[in-house]
């Protein structure tokens, strides 16, 4: 699974930390998302496209072998 | 992975300083190290006191919550779990095959009971190692 959690996050001018304070995670769990160690939950990508304005499909992308 | 299970956070801080501390002098009165400056009775008293500091903050840093307890930490948690029970697994076919095929069997009923002991904390010591050193990994790399 490819995301652009990384690129959306810097055009918004936040830090991994701040972003994590919004979503009420770890700064781990963001880090581990943006180097795609971690695919988030429903839930949680929900709540990440949420504080970006954006729809989920435009923040994560299937990859062809998922 | 049910939350609910797992202890507060500042239960780990205990825990660190309890399961070191309890291996550390268990170890040393089971060594003979330090035989010359107590009695039996004291000895035995320390030798189970120490063994169950050692057990229950072993407990207690395993069954931790971190200070963010989130879905990754879960999932973490969950991934931890089975690297421990491959490398169990692997103590465990590696014991027995020595054992049948090499003939090195444990020496007696101390040596037994220590084969048992080690293939028990073998799993959470393996645990231990693997979640930790992820988290702090993971830390070293944000802080980069």
């Amino acid at each position: 699974m490819l995301n652009k959690v990384k690129e959306a996050r810097i055009a918004k001018g936040m830090t991994q930390q701040e972003l994590a304070d919004l979503l009420n995670v770890s700064r781990q769990t963001i880090f581990s998302i943006e180097t795609g160690k971690y695919v988030p939950s429903t839930i949680l990508a929900l709540k990440i496209a949420k504080k970006f304005s954006k729809s989920v499909e435009k923040l994560f992308e299937l990859e062809q072998n998922d | 992975m049910k939350t609910s299970l797992l202890l507060p956070n500042r239960y780990k801080k205990i825990g660190w300083s309890l399961f070191p501390l309890g291996l550390i002098i268990w170890t040393s009165f089971q060594t003979g190290l330090l035989d010359d400056y107590v009695n039996h009775l004291i000895k035995v008293f320390i030798l189970t006191i120490s063994f169950f500091s050692f057990l229950i903050g072993f407990y207690f840093v395993s069954f931790s919550k971190e200070p963010i307890e989130d879905e990754y930490i879960t999932s973490l948690r969950l991934k931890s779990f089975q690297i421990s029970a491959i490398i169990q697994m692997i103590y465990f076919l590696m014991a027995f095959t020595s054992m049948f095929l090499f003939h090195f069997e444990p020496n007696g009923d101390g040596g037994l009971a220590s084969f048992l002991l080690i293939s028990i904390l073998i799993y959470w010591l393996a645990y231990l190692i693997v979640f930790n050193i992820t988290i702090i990994k993971n830390n070293y790399k944000i802080d980069a």
